[in-house]
Parts: structure tokens; C-alpha cells; sequence
């Protein structure tokens, strides 16, 4: 579990250049959940999931993990990295050794595990991103496309064993059908044990696949804060916010304006079907 | 390895086109061959005429042909807006009052004037990317290819950068060629070219082409959710004339259909 | 990440004072001419009047004197050891004693000389800021180009320095942001810098060397490909839009930096005190 309370944070806080990213958020994100984090560029998305595993200090407010403050002068720093993995954007650029398999035990080797458990969690991540650990591990990553570094990419992290993933924008620069796997995947670790996944994305039918929760951040604030749907059926406030809806709410809330008695509450293309013809069929 | 396979294309002045195909599809490396960034091994491009393989028509070629990358921060050159908007008319050995006119029309036109003295780098994604284009801009050409110009920007970056190049091909008369693989991009341009394997699959307007759901399904490229709904909708017999393919379209459409049934 | 994207290259300070509207290549040369006379001067009197000159200069260039001290920070440990170093080890024995420590004696000549080397440098420093801040890289590169031009015929490369170093510092802001986000990255990977002796903390920097590097050349394939789609050939035929041009304030100033130096160095020539 992961809890904000009142976190605040200024950078280059007493300088001319200062500038506020956080501005007072509080939230709690429970074990298991799927959260999808949105809000436009500049919202603080970025400098709020950073603080969830101690790499921002915030200038005031604390984070704590399963009720451990992690910004206690006694906190274990590696400890809270383990259990709070980061994926950050193109993390491709982060890859580093000369093998898939040394790169990904980049993580397990920092956290002073034996060679053994090394070896057996480096096979297990890369399973866990469809790589198969003989044919890829002792390849250079530099010579994998774009797709396949990045899922090295995610092994090493998933390699560290953690109980929150928080991803952001996993899915920029790839195409449709490297997006649709990449969200496949994300589906089926967090199906696969109880991860807790937070997502950071632009893409609102990315959250409405991925999320169950959405959390709207708007200037350092939190703006919303519900399940997907819910949120989703705002459509004018996340207009407000230059945020948008996936393309079929959109044409629900279109058909509505125009007098259809439609629900707007629904997320996927099957759902938004299944709903036109309903009200065709009675209209 | 062949990255192109037997493409024959034809691109009108003043058109939009946008050209689609998944990561491997041989879409950046045709693109590169439009101004003569790449010389093809078989066969030949002509632009305005001039053959791109004819080495004294390089330099030709390329003030016809502009190009925005995908990475808005490795093509801007100057560390001020303004000197980098100057970097091509000044390569083009242009006298400096000529210079300094294009410079403030091309601001103008990707409507970043008060922007003039900035460092690129304090600039959002969107942003750049209109400098880039005003760079181009700033060459006259009469072409500009953008090669997933827009992969690495935010939605409002996107539809900043989008607009831009509607204006400039609808007011200027700019040819654009934009190459993506987002499907919502994509239809908006006048016609649609689907790549798959180095070769010409689809070629149309977005209309015809996002009809093809299997066939762009197989290229690994799917369709704009609006098209994928339309297509449910007549796979469960609701027959929606004229393909919609925005959301105002499919409101549209629906809003006539649920008027005719109407009693 | 916010922190890189407030980086600033350099010291420029934009006014619209005289001395910012003058040409790069006034600017280098003057600033050339007064490093002579900073060294030729060798007497408490010179130094005081050439400080004179430049808070002279400082005013009519609208910066304020505090930002000096800006300036200074960086040399601070260098003016420091400069100082005790002249202190103890000038050479000067004869004199009237000032400090005696044990066998070490410091005589009020060898104070006098540490001081005023070190006040040297502090005018050394101050000259040069003075031109760091009322010239732009931008201006700067462009002034060292023109000022290269005429040994192209020997092979000075002065287009490419200068289009080397414009490039170098539109970069530089980029890696800083580039270099904290891999730091993060495997931050978040359990990777810790400052911990362990010198060669741990070397072999610590390689999982950020080795992205940075990539980065840095796919970075540079890039950007050539566009320098190269913009029509760019290398300086052969290229013009610019913001042509140098003297104008006739740097006949004046020119003017002026000779007949201050010339004021500084003639009563040094005839041997006055």
C-alpha cells in the first residue's frame, strides 16, 4: 500500500528558477490495484510516482509504503526500490551490459542476492516479458529491435521482485501492434501475482484497457479520483483539462447531446455496440 | 535485405498524404529517399523532375523537399529560435535582409513569433517540432515529410503540430507527406498509403482505405477506433453510408439513422 | 528533471547597453588587449586605476558589481592557493619581518606581493566576465569565426570550431537532463553512486557512461541527418543572416581600449614609478 499525505514539491525551491510540481496531494493506492495516472504535461505525474520510491525527496508531505514513512532518516532506500519499481519512459536508453541476461540482473546484483537466486530471477523476468531466457539471454540487447529491448528493459525491473509497478508511458514510439502487446503483457503480470500497477499515460483507451482507477492530476493537484468509468463519464471536466475521452465514449456522449438516451458510462468498443444498437433498436 | 520492394508512387502538389505501416514496414527509409537522403539501389525518385541519384541535383532537391524527424530535440542546430529558423536559407547561401524575411514569415506561419529569442530547449515537444517545420518553411520547398514527426509528443504537442500542417497545406498549398503509425493521424489526411513488406498495399482516401479492417489487421496496423466501430455496427447490421470516420462523422450518421427509423 | 531545463549556459546577461551592441569580435580583442596590460602593470597604483577602468566599464555595460562576485566564486580556491603559495614560497628574504612562524618568516614585501599577484587574477577574472557577460556563445562563436576566416588558407577549421562549439552548447542542457534521467533510472534499479571506494564508485558510473554514450552518438547520427536534409554542406557558400558588422561605436571603443592601454603602459616603458 502506498500513501501520500499532503506532498509538496518545489524545484530549485529559494532559487528564481523555482517551480512547483506538487501542490498538496494526498491519495492512497491499495495492494493490487490497476491505477492509471493522468494529467496534462506538466501536472506533476511524473514528480508524484518518483517520490513513491525516494528518488524526489518532496519539499514537504511524506510517502509512506506498507506504513513505513520512506523519507525517515532510517529508511532502507534499496529496500523501498525493490519493493517500488519504475519503469521510466523509452527505457530502452537505460540498457547498459553486453548480454540481455547481465543486463537484467543489473537490479537482483544491487540488492546482494546469491548468484543462484540471481540466475533464477533473471530466467523468471525474462519469461515474464514472453523473452525466452536460452535464445535471448545471451544476446547483446543492442541488437534486439526497438520492442524487444524495451521488454529487456521491463524484465529488469520486474527482476527486483516488486509489489507496485508503476510504468510511464510504457507504450511511447511503439506501433499499434507493439502498443496492443505491451498493454497484453502489463495485463498478465499484474493477472499473474498480486502487482500493483500504476500507469502513466496520454493515451486515454491505454487507461480505459489497463486501469480500473483513474487519478486526474491537474497543477500539482489531484482533480480526480475514481473508477474508470466514473471518471470517464466527466467527460466535460477532462475536457476542461485538455484530457479527452477514448474515441467511442466520445461518440456515446455525441449521441446524447443529440437526444439518444445512451448511456455514456462505457468503455469499450463491444460495450458502445452493444449500447448503440440497444437504443436503435428501441428508437 | 530490401527495405523498399517495387514501389511506385505518384505525390501530386499540394497534396496530403499520409503514409502508414508498422515499425519494419519500410516507411522511414522511403522516406529518406524523397530527398535523396538515401539513393535507392533500384529504380529512382524524381522530385519536381530533378533525379534524386543526380548528385549535382542534391542540393536542389532537398530545398524542394523538407523533412521533420521523429526526435524534436536532434534537429534543431542554433541555440537561440531565430539562428536555427536561418540554419537552411543560410546553407542555401541566401543574402542576410532575404534571410531574415523568411525567417519572420516561417515564425509567423507556425504562429511562434514571440518565441523569436528563446533557447530551444526551454521549449515543449510541440513546440520544437513547429520550429523544425518553420525551419523548413524558411527554404521555401514545396514539400515537407514528416517521419513520425509527431511519435514522441503529448496530445496537445500532437494536435498542435497537426493543425500546423493542415493550415499550411490547405492556405500555402504545401505539399505534406506525413508518415505515422497512428491511425487517428492518419485520417486526416486527404489519402492514405499503407505499407506492409516494402511495397504499396493500400492506396486511397481514408475513407476507402480504413474500410480494409483485415487487411491493415494483417499489416500489424488496426484502425482508428471510430472505424473500428462502424465496422462492429455493420457486422450486427447497422449499414452507415459514407464511412464515417470521426467521432462528429459517426454522431452524425447515427443521429440520420435513428431519424429514419424513427416512425 | 526540471532542474536541467533551467540550466544556463554561460554567464550572458542581455542589457541593451552599449558594450552588448558592440561586435563579438571588438569584444575579443579588447578583451585580448587589457589581458596584456593586466599583466604588463606590476604596482599597487596601475592595478587601483585599471580597477577603476573596468567598474568604469561595468557601469556602462548596466551589469551590476555584485555579479563579480558571481564570477570570482569558481576561482575563489585558485585566488586562495595562489595567495599562500606567494606567501611562503616568493623567494623575497629581505624586508622588514611581518609574521614569523618558527623557521617560516613572512616579510611585509612577500605579503605585499602574494596580495598583489592575487589582486592580478581578480582582474584577470573580472576583465574577462565582463565580456562573458555582455557577449552571447552565440555572438561569441560567430565572433571566433570571422576571426578564423582569414587562416582558413593554412588550415585553421574556424567554420567548424565554431559550428562544433554552437553545437556543443545547444547539447549541453539535453545530456544534463538525459544524464539525471539514467541516474534515476538505475537509481530504480537498486544502483547507488556514492558509496564504496574510488573504484567501486568508477565502476558505479558505467551503467550511466554506457546509456549516455549511445545516446550521445545515435544523437549526433541524427542531427547530421538533419543538418544535412536542411541543405547544410559546411561553410563553403553558406551566409548568414545576422551578418557582423563594425559599426562605427566599436571604432570608438577600439579607440578607447588603446589609448587606456596606452595610458597604462606608457608610464611603464619610461621606467616612472
Amino acid at each position: 500500500m502506498i500513501e501520500t499525505r499532503d506532498l509538496h514539491h518545489v524545484y530549485l525551491e529559494g532559487t528564481p528558477m523555482s517551480a512547483v510540481a506538487l501542490r498538496g496531494v494526498s491519495l492512497t493506492i491499495r495492494d493490487g490495484e490497476r491505477v492509471g495516472l493522468i494529467g496534462p504535461t506538466g501536472s506533476g505525474k511524473s514528480t508524484l510516482v518518483q517520490t513513491f520510491n525516494a528518488l524526489i525527496r518532496p519539499t514537504r508531505g511524506t510517502v509512506f509504503v506498507d506504513g513505513v514513512d520512506i523519507f525517515a532518516p532510517k529508511a532502507d532506500r534499496r529496500r523501498i526500490r525493490q519493493q517500488v519499481a519504475l519503469l521510466f519512459q523509452y527505457p530502452e536508453q537505460q540498457l547498459f551490459e553486453e548480454t540481455v541476461a547481465r543486463d537484467v540482473s543489473f537490479g537482483p546484483r544491487n540488492l546482494g542476492l546469491p548468484e543462484e537466486e540471481v540466475a533464477s530471477r533473471v530466467d523468471d523476468a525474462l519469461h515474464a516479458v514472453g523473452l525466452d531466457p536460452g535464445t535471448f539471454g545471451s544476446r547483446s540487447p543492442f541488437t534486439l529491435s526497438g520492442g524487444e529491448m524495451r521488454r529487456v528493459a521491463l524484465a529488469g525491473v520486474l527482476a527486483m521482485a516488486p509489489r507496485v509497478l508503476i510504468l510511464d508511458e510504457p507504450t511511447a514510439g511503439l506501433d499499434p501492434q507493439g502498443k496492443a502487446e505491451f498493454l497484453r503483457l502489463i495485463h498478465h503480470l499484474h493477472a499473474r501475482g498480486n502487482l500493483t500497477v500504476i500507469l502513466i499515460t496520454h493515451s486515454m483507451d491505454e487507461v480505459a484497457q489497463v486501469a480500473e482507477r483513474v487519478i486526474v492530476l491537474n497543477e500539482g493537484l489531484v482533480a480526480m479520483d475514481g473508477p474508470t468509468r466514473e471518471v470517464f463519464a466527466r467527460a466535460d471536466d477532462l475536457e476542461r483539462l485538455h484530457l479527452g475521452i477514448p474515441q467511442t465514449a466520445q461518440v456515446l456522449h455525441r449521441l446524447r447531446a443529440r437526444g439518444l438516451p445512451v448511456r455514456t458510462d462505457l468503455l469499450t468498443l463491444e460495450e458502445a455496440r452493444d449500447e448503440i444498437l440497444r437504443v436503435l433498436g428501441t428508437a | 535485405m530490401a527495405a523498399l520492394d517495387g514501389i511506385t508512387l505518384t505525390v501530386a502538389r499540394g497534396e496530403y498524404v499520409a503514409i502508414v505501416g508498422a515499425n519494419g514496414s519500410g516507411k522511414s527509409t522511403l522516406a529518406k529517399c524523397l530527398n535523396a537522403l538515401l539513393v535507392p539501389t533500384e529504380g529512382k525518385v524524381l522530385v519536381d523532375g530533378l533525379d534524386t541519384r543526380d548528385p549535382a541535383a542534391v542540393w536542389q532537391v532537398r530545398q524542394r523537399v523538407g523533412m521533420v524527424f521523429q526526435n524534436p530535440d536532434n534537429q534543431l542546430v542554433a541555440t537561440v529560435v531565430e539562428e536555427d529558423l536561418a540554419f537552411g536559407p543560410e546553407n542555401l547561401g541566401l543574402p542576410s535582409v532575404e534571410i531574415r524575411q523568411r525567417v519572420d514569415e516561417a515564425l509567423r506561419a507556425v504562429e511562434m513569433e514571440e518565441y523569436r529569442h528563446h533557447a530551444p530547449h526551454l521549449l515543449s515537444g510541440g513546440q520544437k517540432q513547429r520550429v523544425a517545420i518553420a525551419g523548413i518553411l524558411a527554404m521555401r520547398p514545396m514539400c515537407i515529410v514528416l517521419d513520425e514527426a509527431t511519435a514522441m509528443l503529448d496530445p496537445l504537442g500532437r494536435t498542435e503540430v497537426l493543425r500546423t500542417i493542415d493550415r499550411l497545406n490547405r492556405d500555402e498549398g504545401v505539399t505534406i507527406v506525413h508518415i505515422t503509425h497512428a491511425m487517428d493521424e492518419a485520417s486526416l489526411a486527404r489519402r492514405v498509403v499503407a505499407l506492409g513488406g516494402g511495397r504499396v498495399v493500400l492506396d486511397g482516401s481514408p475513407q476507402e482505405v480504413f474500410a480494409q479492417v483485415e487487411v491493415l489487421r494483417t499489416l500489424g496496423l488496426g484502425v482508428p477506433p471510430v472505424a473500428a466501430l462502424v465496422r462492429a455496427l455493420d457486422a450486427a447490421g447497422v449499414r452507415l453510408p459514407g464511412h464515417p470516420l470521426t467521432v462528429d462523422e459517426l454522431g452524425e450518421a447515427l443521429h440520420r439513422f435513428a431519424a429514419a427509423r424513427a416512425p | 528533471m526540471e532542474l536541467a531545463r533551467n540550466l544556463t549556459i554561460g554567464q550572458y546577461i542581455p542589457r541593451e547597453s552599449p558594450i552588448h551592441h558592440l561586435d563579438p569580435r571588438t569584444k575579443i580583442a579588447a578583451t585580448a588587449a587589457l589581458t596584456v596590460v593586466i599583466f604588463v602593470i606590476n604596482d599597487f597604483t596601475g592595478s587601483a586605476l585599471f580597477g577603476a577602468f573596468m567598474v568604469a566599464l561595468f557601469l556602462v555595460a548596466q551589469i551590476p558589481l555584485g555579479y563579480v562576485g558571481r564570477g570570482l566564486r569558481p576561482v575563489l580556491f585558485l585566488l586562495l592557493l595562489t595567495f599562500l603559495l606567494n606567501l611562503f614560497f616568493s623567494g623575497i628574504r629581505d624586508g622588514t619581518p611581518l609574521i614569523r612562524l618558527g623557521p617560516v618568516v613572512i616579510t611585509t614585501e612577500a605579503a605585499a606581493r602574494a596580495f598583489f599577484i592575487a589582486l592580478r587574477l581578480v582582474l584577470l577574472v573580472v576583465t574577462t566576465s565582463l565580456f562573458t557577460f555582455t557577449t552571447s556563445p552565440m555572438a561569441l562563436t560567430d565572433g571566433m569565426e570571422r576571426l578564423l576566416r582569414p587562416f582558413r588558407r593554412i588550415g585553421v577549421p574556424g567554420h567548424e570550431l565554431a559550428m562544433m562549439m554552437s553545437i556543443a552548447l545547444r547539447f549541453i542542457p539535453t545530456l544534463f537532463e538525459e544524464t539525471e534521467r539514467i541516474m534515476k533510472a538505475q537509481m530504480a534499479r537498486g544502483a547507488e553512486f556514492q558509496r564504496g571506494n574510488l573504484l567501486r564508485r568508477a565502476k558505479a558510473l558505467l551503467p550511466i557512461l554506457v546509456p549516455l554514450f549511445l545516446s550521445a552518438f545515435r544523437r549526433a547520427d541524427e542531427l547530421a541527418l538533419a543538418m544535412e536534409a536542411r541543405a547544410y554542406r559546411g561553410g563553403e557558400g553558406r551566409t548568414r543572416m545576422k551578418e557582423l558588422h563594425f559599426a562605427p561605436r566599436d571604432a570608438v571603443a577600439a579607440g578607447a581600449t588603446v589609448l587606456a592601454s596606452i595610458g597604462f603602459l606608457v608610464p611603464r616603458w619610461l621606467g616612472l614609478p
